[in-house]
């Protein structure tokens, strides 16, 4: 199974962010439509219903959270949002569904990390957009550079993570051969668990368990809430700390399922 | 039409055997498409633990709108989605070319393609919610339930042209198909009630981008908050579109040279 | 249409493509958005031919020559620039359902049965289209899979099958309707030998049972030769050829291939027979063999200086074949 994932040397990484990124400034039209659709009409229908909830009731807070903080919450989580996810997992299983992988398992790299790395480079690209965004904001408002850079880090750790667990759940193609629908459900509990709909700190108490045992919340309420200076450097230090494990623990079961499953791959093609 | 009736038929079975093909995805994506809903009730579950009324709508009212809403997408999602999805990339790469050359009606062929099955789950559960939290918002029942079989097609009749409309201008647009996913991130003003949006919003939400006819004002209409008066206005805009959509389909078909020349 | 009315009549054809120049850089994005620069394409030039009921014939040409662009006019997908182009007396562009349903396009690179469905339900819905009498569909299915020998495949998904089986039952989902007219774009493209052999025999079969007027574009030039009693080639956009392959291979040159007891070098053998220099060469097969390329109507005379000038120890004439007269067609 070495053929699945790679062994240590940052040159071919390098050269496939690289490509990555000039993919993505080539069809920089489309990058910039959809990212800006993407993130400013989910957040103008989010603003909008905090809005009229707020103008329903005399004053006072929504789960305890004044106005004013859930305008900031929804701003800032507009940033980190666009850094979660991406659509590489998918791209794996295509590869795995159309026998594409036959390509890549004859490579001296890893398919998984490959696909990983070739995906990224756009979402770093956004990384760096937000960021600027980002510091542009501090200027009008309370948040500052350092919360937002620790902000940041936690929500590039949430993007491995998203892709180690989707990584995962691709795995099933070897068995399922259309297995999308697999991603689809996962990337459906995330929306509501990451904290991209509704800060999770709203969720009643009893519900609460769901997010803070899953890894979801890290994509996006954690690094909110570091920005936005309601979790402080001890607690962003003991976040990085949780990130870490999940990479270790997604890590350790990617390559133990792949390890096992690609057995019942079939390249299929030619 | 008895050719369009056979055509939709067999493909209707065709599309069946792949689904059992492929049963455990099916299944996947009937949880998938359940957990969609689950996370729409949730959000507003949350939100009215929190608060009485949302601009005059209570929680019965805005379940009773999702209700219907998930009804109309199911049907859409079912018959028309994933048509609609790869529609923009076969006219792109020119794969529009076999469906020309078959003796059917080619908007037809290209819009009914792809079934799924999947949601049809979905369907229950809208209807289910109609009738769980329709009395309390103020749905009548009896004849109602005509009338809202009635608007749950006119919502499919909504999407069918929107969605459609979207997709046409991959016949002119390099980045048509940009054009084309914007759909998906503007249908986002579908799923919640129009009461959340300024007023300007909710005039566009009727007219130009008519999303409101998927759930708002059926379960406006259904509740008796506002007069039948609105049904010209909805055939109008109804018809505007499908005018304007024949208009563009043909000029666009006209326009179509294959990408491999 | 009648019946002495020709499948096909093209008269002075034309087709051209214009394209926005792209220009680097935020100028060059600006000028495309205020003063767009525009390139034509010329890709058929002024094409004319005719093609009788039930006539099998070739359309070749390089890459980039035009034939597809004219296969896509032919079959309706695309307007002709200018010119007249009628398929069975109907204007393909109209599309009209009747013209339709009398014809069907096979392209090697494009599948139209779908991919996870096994073939026999694709087909099932090639039949709901055409409106194909089930009783006769089925005994159609079962003639023409056993003639192409898959019908052990017809409930394989189609993802699961060889690029041969494929292409089989892509070709069997484009007849099944029996069209008159039947466009294949390069059908054999990555086949092996035998499933290429195969699918000729089918469709040499096919267009004598059934009469189907056939135009088969092809690289590959051993189905334009058992095929096609006639071809079409297209240069640039022009047809410079239009006849039996067998008179193109005659009007073609021949090579002589000679063996000498003395061993000249090539280009001795070149000057002395009063051609250039590097027109002769030796042949890789056999290194003591001399290849002189000529023109058919002066054997005799190069048969009488080579005699005349060295000791003749062997001498033999090559034929040429259509792929090497072909290859030099595209070359000039």
């Amino acid at each position: 199974m070495t053929t699945a994932f790679s062994s240590w040397g940052m040159e071919w990484r390098i050269a496939a962010i690289r490509n990555g990124i000039k993919e993505t400034m080539a069809y920089r039209g489309d990058f910039l439509l959809d990212l800006i659709g993407s993130s400013i009409v989910p957040v103008g229908i989010q603003l909008m219903l905090w809005h009229s909830i707020f103008s329903s009731q005399e004053g006072g807070t929504f789960a305890g959270m004044t106005h004013a903080e859930l305008l900031a919450y929804t701003w800032t989580s507009m940033l980190f949002s666009q850094i979660r996810g991406g659509n590489h997992d998918f791209t794996l299983i295509e590869l795995i569904r159309t026998g594409g992988l036959n390509n890549y398992l004859l490579r001296p790299v890893g398919v998984v990390e490959f696909t990983y790395f070739k995906g990224i480079g756009e979402k770093l690209i956004t990384a760096g957009m937000c960021l600027t965004l980002g510091a542009i904001a501090t200027a009008f408002t309370s948040m500052n550079l350092s919360n937002l850079l620790m902000g940041l880090t936690l929500a590039l750790m949430g993007n491995i993570i998203a892709y180690l667990f989707g990584a995962i759940l691709a795995g099933a193609a070897f068995y399922w051969e259309n297995a999308f629908a697999v991603l689809m459900v996962k990337n459906m509990a995330v929306s509501l668990l990451s904290g991209e709909l509704i800060p999770l700190s709203v969720v009643p108490e009893q519900y609460a368990l769901i997010w803070k045992a899953l890894p979801f919340y890290l994509f996006v309420f954690g690094p909110t809430q570091v920005a936005t200076g309601k979790w402080d450097a001890a607690m962003w230090g003991t976040q990085m700390g949780i990130a870490f494990f999940w990479i270790l623990l997604l890590w350790g079961v990617l390559h133990a399922s792949w390890r096992f499953a690609i057995h019942r791959y079939q390249g299929i093609g030619g | 039409m008895r050719t369009l009736w056979d055509v939709f038929l067999t493909s209707l079975k065709n599309n069946l055997v792949r689904e059992f093909i492929y049963r455990s995805n099916t299944i996947a994506l009937t949880i998938a498409d359940l957990i969609w809903v689950v996370v729409e009730l949730a959000l507003f579950e949350v939100i009215y633990r929190n608060t009485e009324a949302i601009n005059g709508w209570t929680r019965e009212q805005v379940f009773f709108f999702l209700g219907i809403f998930v009804c109309s997408d199911t049907l859409f999602t079912t018959f028309f989605q994933r048509s609609f999805w790869t529609l923009p990339y076969m006219i792109n790469q020119g794969d529009l070319d076999i469906l020309l050359t078959k003796p059917i009606n080619t908007a037809f062929l290209a819009t009914f393609r792809d079934i799924n099955f999947s949601q049809i789950v979905n369907l229950a559960l809208g209807i289910f919610i109609v009738n769980h939290y329709g009395p309390a918002a103020g749905f009548a029942g009896g004849w109602g339930w005509a009338e809202l079989v009635l608007w749950v097609l006119i919502g499919l009749a909504t999407q069918y042209l929107l969605r459609f409309f979207f997709v046409i201008w991959v016949f002119w647009l390099e980045r048509g198909i940009s054009v084309s996913h914007l759909y998906y991130q503007l249908y986002a003003l579908a799923n919640k009630p129009e009461a959340i949006y300024p007023k300007a919003i909710r005039y566009l939400l009727k007219t130009a981008l008519p999303f409101a006819f998927m759930g708002s004002i059926p379960a406006q209409v259904l509740t008796g908050k506002i007069s039948i008066w609105v049904y010209p206005l909805v055939l109008a805009v109804l018809a505007g579109y499908g005018l304007l959509i024949r208009f563009l389909w043909r000029a666009g078909l006209r326009r179509y040279q294959s990408a491999s020349s | 249409m009648r019946s002495n009315e020709p499948a096909l009549f093209v008269r002075d054809v034309r087709r051209t493509f214009k394209s926005v120049k792209k220009q680097e850089g935020l100028q060059g994005v600006l000028k495309l958005l205020f003063r767009p620069e525009y390139q034509v394409h010329e890709a058929l030039k002024g094409v004319s031919f005719e093609v009788q009921q039930g006539e099998f014939t070739g359309l070749i040409g390089a890459n980039g020559a035009g034939k597809t662009t004219l296969l896509k006019i032919l079959s309706g997908l695309i307007p002709p620039t200018s010119g007249d182009a009628r398929v069975l007396g109907f204007t393909p562009f109209e599309r009209s359902i009747e013209f339709r349903r009398q014809i069907s396009i096979v392209m090697g690179q494009k599948a139209q049965l779908w991919w996870d469905l096994p073939a026999l339900e694709a087909f099932d819905l090639l039949r709901a289209l055409y409106q194909i009498p089930r009783e006769v569909y089925r005994t159609r299915v079962d003639e023409l899979t056993a003639l192409l020998g898959v019908e052990k495949l017809l409930n394989t998904q189609i993802r699961r099958l060889s690029l041969g089986e494929r292409m089989k039952m892509e070709v069997i989902g484009a007849i099944l309707h029996l069209p008159k007219v039947i466009f294949l774009d390069e059908p054999t493209i990555g086949l092996d030998v035998l499933a290429s052999k195969r699918l000729r025999e089918f469709l040499r079969t096919h267009n004598q049972k059934e009469g189907a007027t056939i135009i088969l574009t092809s690289h590959n030039m051993d189905d334009i030769s058992e095929l096609c009693k006639r071809i079409l080639l297209i240069k640039e956009g022009s047809l410079i050829f239009d006849g039996n392959p067998k008179t193109l291979i005659e009007r073609d040159e021949c090579t002589l291939k000679v063996k000498l007891l003395s061993s000249p070098e090539a280009a001795q053998v070149s000057t002395t027979l009063g051609l250039d220099a590097s027109a002769v060469t030796m042949d890789e097969e056999d290194p003591t063999t001399y290849l002189i390329p000529i023109a058919r109507s002066r054997i005799t005379e190069y048969f009488q200086k080579l005699l005349a000038n060295f000791e003749v120890a062997d001498i033999g004439i090559q034929e040429s074949s259509l792929e090497r007269v072909i290859q030099r067609i595209y070359q000039s």
